[in-house]
């Protein structure tokens, strides 16, 4: 009995750890694309949005909505129980609702297409704004 | 294929129960009290109607779920190019770790397929309403690609 608990107690102390290691790369992440876009002068609001997680249960993380001037951008974390990452943000526009996502894996985030191409490039400034313009210029 | 109609055929068949429910609880409540509104030529009575209205959801949601694997089989074929034909829950599980899916949405998706199961060929698995069907399995499909 005594076993169990203290199983119980050091998997829950993983989940914990998992989350706030997940909310400290995403919290950088949504720093990054929040100067990239303020140093080009474009509107950024950031809201909170609540995940919930089998195991972690409900927590607050940040959200982002970006007017470009090519379109509007959404930054939305999806959680980091993930299959075969740590982490997944979702880039959408609108109104075309194109996607790309962000996974995490190995702490570093990697792009892939909503078709789940690996994008080639790793994800920097430059990246970010020729996605941003891809993004939303494609129908 | 784009994903949202599919999602909205899986909607369809939710807000279609509830339009079968509608009718079959107003047929019922007309023929209890004269069953002659039954057509003479008709092979059922008044306890297949209330059977009928009773087991809408259960097949509705036997239906729902057909659709959302034929969905799955289809994307599979299309992005492998594999026309091998793989256990539904094998199915479930490569296109969730393809698809970079949380565990939750294919966790709860699991849960509709049990539940199906059970109906289909017995069994005990933990109930799922109709509506929570549609949200499982929408939750699911909402991360496959918009268009494949």
């Amino acid at each position: 009995m005594a076993r169990k608990s203290t199983n119980q107690i050091a998997a829950r102390a993983d989940w914990e750890r998992k989350r706030d290691d997940w909310l400290a790369k995403l919290r950088d992440l949504i720093d990054s694309i929040k100067s990239w876009a303020e140093q080009r002068r474009w509107l950024v609001d950031e809201h909170e949005k609540t995940i919930d997680e089998d195991h972690i249960g409900s927590y607050p993380a940040p959200t982002l909505f970006i007017q470009a001037p090519s379109g509007k951008i959404v930054v939305e974390p999806i959680g980091c129980n993930i299959i075969g990452a740590e982490g997944r943000v979702d880039i959408e526009s609108f109104p075309s609702l194109n996607r790309l996502l962000l996974i995490l894996v190995n702490g570093q985030w990697t792009i892939e297409t909503d078709s789940r191409i690996h994008w080639p490039e790793p994800w920097s400034e430059n990246v970010f704004v020729k996605l941003v313009d891809a993004l939303t210029s494609a129908a | 294929m784009n994903t949202r109609e599919i999602i909205s055929q899986i909607r369809s068949c939710e807000s279609m129960c509830a339009a079968g429910k509608a009718a079959t609880a107003h047929f019922l409540k007309v023929c209890q009290s004269d069953p002659s509104h039954i057509p003479p030529v008709a092979r059922f009575r008044v306890r297949d109607i209330r059977d009928c209205h009773h087991d809408l959801e259960r097949t509705y949601l036997v239906r729902m779920f057909a659709i959302f694997e034929v969905t799955l089989r289809e994307f599979r074929t299309r992005i492998s190019g594999r026309r091998s034909h793989p256990t539904v829950t094998q199915l479930m599980d490569g296109i969730a770790a393809r698809c970079r899916m949380p565990v939750d949405h294919l966790t709860l998706a699991h849960a509709v397929r049990e539940f199906r199961n059970t109906l289909v060929h017995g069994g005990g698995s933990g109930s799922v309403t109709l509506d929570e069907a549609r949200s499982h399995l929408c939750r699911f499909l909402s991360n496959l690609p918009r268009q494949w």
